[in-house]
């Protein structure tokens, strides 16, 4: 069973490594992401958020869904290590 | 770890100096998250390391907040979040759509080059600070095992 499991992390890392290597190079200027959606950010964030912070605008209004879902992972992981950790303990 | 060491110059450097700080810089890394650096999980990152320090050096003297009032914290930041996102469709908006948010401005400024979008922004970073810093602080609690109880007045 834990060979199993190792080959199949072995597995899996060797697909994310495989898969990284087809992404575009770090800080590339021609990567699809810096074709149309960095300068639709950096054109329209200031007017239609108003926010000077282009990455704040991101991350709070364009993506907001996103990091809606972010708090509530971080709040989940939280509440699920208490109800481990806080297994057994005395409640008053 | 939750008995106090005791030490004038440490009970001093953390109470005076230290965690007011350190507190007043996660403001100024909430706020200025707007124009700069900074934001809503950093701010409660530096929050939770002042609630944190204040237990490692004040043990049960610490007067910052109790056990409890950090997984209230936690709720509260995610709560925060959400109903900002639910306030903008009680006012014929969408869901996150802080532009219908009720705040009173003319042609969508608030005052000075501040927009009710960015008002919206703040509101959430806020949460989420609110979210960052209960859950640090409540797991660092969890993992040390010691419970703390509600702050003494004083």
């Amino acid at each position: 069973m834990r060979v199993l499991s190792a080959i199949t992390m072995l597995g899996f890392a060797a697909l994310v490594v495989y898969a990284t290597s087809a992404l575009p190079p770090r800080g590339d200027p021609d990567a699809p992401s810096h074709q149309y959606l960095s300068p639709y950010y950096i054109e329209r964030s200031a007017g239609e958020v108003g926010t000077p912070n282009i990455v704040t605008a991101v991350l709070g209004d364009y993506r907001s869904y996103d990091t809606l879902g972010e708090t509530a992972v971080i709040f989940t992981a939280g509440v699920a290590l208490l109800m481990v950790l806080g297994r057994g303990r005395k409640r008053d | 770890m939750t008995d106090p060491h005791g030490s004038i110059i440490l009970n001093f450097i953390a109470r005076i100096l230290m965690i007011p700080f350190i507190i007043l810089y996660a403001f100024y890394v909430l706020v200025h998250g707007e124009a700069g650096p900074g934001g809503g999980f950093q701010a409660g990152a530096v929050l939770a390391a002042a609630v944190i320090l204040s237990r490692l050096a004040l043990g049960r003297e610490q007067r910052i907040v109790s056990t409890g009032g950090l997984v209230t914290l936690a709720v509260a930041g995610l709560l925060v979040y959400a109903l900002t996102g639910v306030a903008p469709m009680l006012f014929g908006g969408e869901y996150l759509d802080y532009s219908h948010l009720p705040v009173p401005s003319t042609d969508g400024i608030v005052f000075g080059q501040v927009t009710v979008r960015s008002v919206g922004v703040f509101a959430i970073e806020l949460g989420v600070a609110m979210g960052v810093m209960g859950v640090l602080g409540a797991m660092f609690d969890y993992l040390t095992g010691a419970e703390w109880g509600d702050t003494d007045a004083g």
